[in-house]
């Protein structure tokens, strides 16, 4: 009895010509008395005739002189880049204060790379550089519920200052955004507690001709012109926290609210 | 052969570029014929034969002359008509006057219709299947070849191929080629 595996085996020798004569008649003699395996060598053996019978297709009369063109450009792109890093290469050996150049280099490059990995980066302490903080903020609601918070508007008609502010607060993290309309130079100094909110990051809608400064406990933007700014807090502290907004120009104060960022939890 | 292989490639790798031409005349209707196969289009089967010339020509120097050149040819085209055909996914009927020419060789209409319907068939096989057909029937490789060529054991090349040859043969029964 042939098993399943031995008449793959012998099918497939006997379609490429490779069976002796005894395996051949060991074949014939099985599929005689199996029809489906008698079918299917039929089957086999007529479509490896049509297969073994498909003619070789002559090429195109231009591919060989198509392709001996693209090695030549090949040929000629890898020639040029080597000749120019052989000048780059000699240039460089030939002057040595670049290697003492490559030394300082590398040496830049190492001392980036540990600073960065074990520098410490304080954000709150002392005055920080609003370069280093600013960017787009990206608050994802769905995942962190946010509570509206108080807010108010302000509309100074004398100096045609107009604006509001909102606040809203989650477990974790506190949000200020101040809208301005001003013709006149304005400053809007947000006051903060740092023992219970720490400043982490302020965004603008429009470039506009703000000037940033944040310092440990305060937040001042002063500007001439139409913007929307965005303060980001973290929560750090289990009490209710005040912020207070004051909007300033032409060196009087023209309003000042505090806003109550509600108890963690609500 | 492979004597001569190795002379030539290492006469190209010295520089003489008409060297690298004889290896081109030599082998291009080989390559040409396995990417048309895989490929069922002529235009493409030109496109892979000069991407696989120009990867020869740039690989050469990592070729290893303890194997034989046209094995690693092979392995380079079947490797660029894999990735041609993957690409594009699709596979496009041969133009006419190819298929007129090539695919009657005794003349008879009806014959040629046949061989024609089983080279259509072969494109609806998975491409693991079409080319062990293309390499054992259009291309003559021994298994050991094969094995070589597709980086596999030569007892996975006799099961592919036999696998091949049944899907094959149910696509064209079912067409009512065979």
């Amino acid at each position: 009895m042939m098993t399943e595996e031995q008449f793959a085996e012998l099918l497939n020798r006997e379609l490429d010509g490779l069976n002796s004569r005894q395996e051949s008649e060991e074949l014939k003699a099985y599929v005689q008395t199996n029809a489906e395996a008698r079918e299917l060598y039929q089957d086999l053996l007529k479509l490896s005739i049509v297969l073994n019978r498909v003619e070789e297709v002559e090429p195109p009369g231009f591919l060989k002189a198509d392709i001996m063109e693209a090695v030549r450009a090949s040929r000629n792109a890898a020639r040029s880049e080597s000749s120019l890093l052989a000048w780059v290469r000699e240039f460089i050996e030939s002057r040595t204060s670049f290697q003492y150049a490559y030394v300082f280099a590398a040496g830049l490059i190492v001392g980036i790379a540990i600073y960065s990995l074990v520098g410490v980066h304080p954000t709150t302490s002392g005055v920080v550089d609003p370069a280093d903080v600013s960017g787009s903020i990206i608050i994802n609601d769905a995942a962190y519920p946010f509570t509206a918070g108080p807010g108010f508007e302000f509309n100074n008609e004398t100096e045609s200052i107009s604006g509001s502010v909102r606040s809203k607060y989650s477990r974790n993290i506190a949000v200020v955004e101040m809208s301005l309309r001003t013709r006149v130079e304005t400053a809007i100094v947000v006051h903060f507690d740092p023992s219970s909110v720490r400043f982490k990051g302020y965004s603008q809608s429009l470039p506009g001709t703000s000037v940033q400064q944040i310092e440990e406990k305060l937040f001042r933007v002063t500007t001439q012109d139409e913007n929307h700014y965005i303060l980001a807090f973290e929560r750090v502290s289990q009490v209710p926290s005040e912020v207070t907004v004051s909007i300033a120009s032409g060196g009087r104060e023209l309003q000042q609210k505090s806003v109550l960022l509600g108890e963690l939890g609500k | 052969m492979v004597d001569d292989d190795l002379t030539i490639v290492q006469q190209t790798l010295s520089g003489d570029s008409a060297a690298f031409e004889r290896l081109v005349e030599k082998y291009q209707r080989l390559v040409f014929n396995l990417a048309l196969n895989m490929s069922r289009n002529y235009d493409d089967g030109a496109d892979i034969t000069q991407s696989v010339f120009l990867k020869v020509y740039e690989k050469l120097g990592s070729f290893n002359p303890k194997y034989k050149f046209f094995s690693w040819l092979y392995r380079i085209a079947v490797n660029e008509s894999l990735n041609l055909v993957q690409k594009q996914g699709r596979t496009e009927e041969l133009d006419e006057e190819i298929a007129t020419d090539q695919h009657a060789p005794d003349s008879s209409a009806e014959s040629g219709d046949v061989t024609q319907g089983v080279q259509d068939a072969l494109l609806e096989l998975d491409l693991n299947y079409r080319v062990v057909i293309v390499l054992k029937h259009f291309q003559d490789l021994s298994y050991d070849e094969i094995s070589l060529i597709l980086d596999i054991p030569e007892k996975l090349v006799k099961s592919r191929l036999f696998t091949a040859r049944t899907m094959l043969r149910k696509i064209c029964t079912q067409r009512g080629i065979v």
